[in-house]
């Protein structure tokens, strides 16, 4: 066992590299700003919202609609967006549930995750299975699902039709995990996977406060599909990839010219440091720069959005796209986007939508975005 | 704007109103807010005091603020647990 663990990390240690640079060219083409009224389906643009693409049509969306706890549909058309309420979530009852982060449907079931479990709802009604029905879940009420939604809430973790892929953290020993639910055989599964932990430490901006602890978004970037899955970070520019078959990972570390490649580290401060001390230690280190989610683009390509560091009033977003392999194909800054205080982004099954959020301008009742589509250039 | 009052109002309220075995919902549930238009501090103040140990919620700041997750490590005084 301990050869296999060995060659195990071996096989890790010869797959690390620096992203190759490919001779693919693309660039990326950005419309004009789009918009719709999401307030007829009395919501509000500037306010995020979970959804997930339809598994059948992924220009479908359904999204959660939080004001009146239903679920209902955006139809994402070539040249404007079709809005349809849908049904109520209810509360109670054999299909309740109080609270959940994420959903999706897998065409048999509904199924939500919380920060506490994984709700399956079926015909007969929700089954919830929390991490602390699960032996090797240890500290249940302090272990939890996480992930840093600041720039999108879809659940990014389905694998395939009944294997879904989550993150959980120790919260009292800060240890990280990656999950598989099977939801056919309701089994929860430790996936071996090297998580930069070590790094998780040093970029935790944490203060206590009373008898809470705050802390700044520093969670993994989980994406899977049927063969991969692929763990980033909000902090570096450093992407891990795991062979679902083969159980074999591969580290990239992407190059960039516009921003750096890493955060700089926290400010330690003191155990009874002030609230607004706590405050301003976060608040710094979140200004820095910030890779946002990795996504795929039509199965094609992989890209991400980076936040430059803030600087001189000017806030620069920069798109980072990869080919299947992770190399690098391309960084080039969103203009279009420039000095967006917030910045939503997601795939459908034709482009990419952007969305900037202007808290204070605008009309709440319009969702505001741009398409962006990748093309390879054709001399 | 009215949407985004109302949520983080609709909770307080909800915070002093409910009676209910379930836990306040903004012990863990995401809620958003603008960092240059408004303070969380009262929000959170009402969760440490309200919450149990191990309730999560997320704080995200619509204007460019820092994303907060917090996390309540023992039960709050006024908590139900």
């Amino acid at each position: 066992m301990k050869y296999l663990k060995r060659a195990f990390y071996l096989m890790i240690l010869f797959s690390c590299s620096d992203t190759k640079v490919s001779e693919q060219e693309i660039s990326v083409i950005v419309s004009d700003p789009q918009s719709f009224d999401i307030g007829s389906l009395d919501m509000s643009g500037i306010i995020p919202f979970m959804f997930i693409p339809d598994q059948e049509n992924k220009n479908n969306l359904l999204i959660y609609n939080q004001y009146f706890r239903r679920i209902d549909s955006l139809f994402f058309l070539s040249d404007t967006v079709l809005a349809r309420k849908g049904n109520e979530v209810p509360v109670e009852g054999p299909h309740g549930i109080q609270n959940f982060k994420s959903f999706f449907s897998n065409l048999d079931y509904l199924v939500y995750v919380s920060g506490y479990g994984v709700g399956i709802d079926g015909e007969e009604g929700l089954e919830f299975f929390g991490l602390g029905s699960f032996d090797f879940i240890e500290n249940d009420n302090m272990t939890q699902i996480v992930r840093d939604i600041g720039s999108n809430q879809t659940f990014t973790g389905l694998g395939s039709k009944n294997d879904i892929y989550f993150i959980t953290k120790n919260f009292l020993d800060s240890q990280y995990a990656i999950n598989h639910f099977d939801l056919t055989t309701k089994q929860l599964e430790l996936i071996d996977f090297p998580v930069k932990d070590e790094l998780l430490k040093v970029h935790d901006p944490v203060f206590k406060y009373r008898n809470a602890e705050i802390r700044a978004f520093n969670f993994p970037f989980l994406l899977a599909n049927k063969e991969k899955i692929v763990l980033s970070y909000p902090f570096m520019h450093t992407i891990q990839v795991l062979d679902i078959q083969s159980r074999i990972t591969q580290e990239f570390s992407p190059l960039s010219i516009n921003f750096s490649s890493i955060k700089e580290e926290p400010i330690v401060i003191s155990n009874n440091a002030s609230y607004d001390q706590g405050n301003a230690m976060i608040t710094k280190w979140t200004e820095d720069v910030y890779f946002g989610p990795i996504l795929s683009y039509r199965d094609q390509y992989y890209y991400r959005i980076v936040k430059a560091p803030k600087g001189e009033n000017v806030k620069k977003y920069y798109i980072e796209v990869f080919d299947l392999e992770f190399n690098k194909l391309l960084e080039e800054e969103l203009i279009e986007v420039r000095n967006a205080a917030t910045l939503n982004y997601f795939s459908t099954g034709d482009d990419i939508i952007i969305s900037p959020i202007n808290y204070l301008e605008g009309d709440e009742d319009l969702f505001n975005f741009y398409r962006a589509n990748i093309e390879r250039v054709i001399d | 704007m009215k949407k985004l009052c109302s949520l983080l109002l609709g909770l307080i309220f909800y915070s002093f109103s409910a009676f209910s075995n379930f836990p306040p919902p903004y012990c863990t549930d995401t809620w958003n807010y603008c960092s240059t238009h408004e303070s969380a501090d009262i929000f959170i103040d009402a969760a440490i005091e309200n919450c149990c140990a191990g309730s999560s919620f997320q704080l995200l700041d619509l204007c460019g603020g820092a994303n907060k997750y917090i996390i309540i490590t023992s039960d709050g005084p006024n908590s139900s647990c």
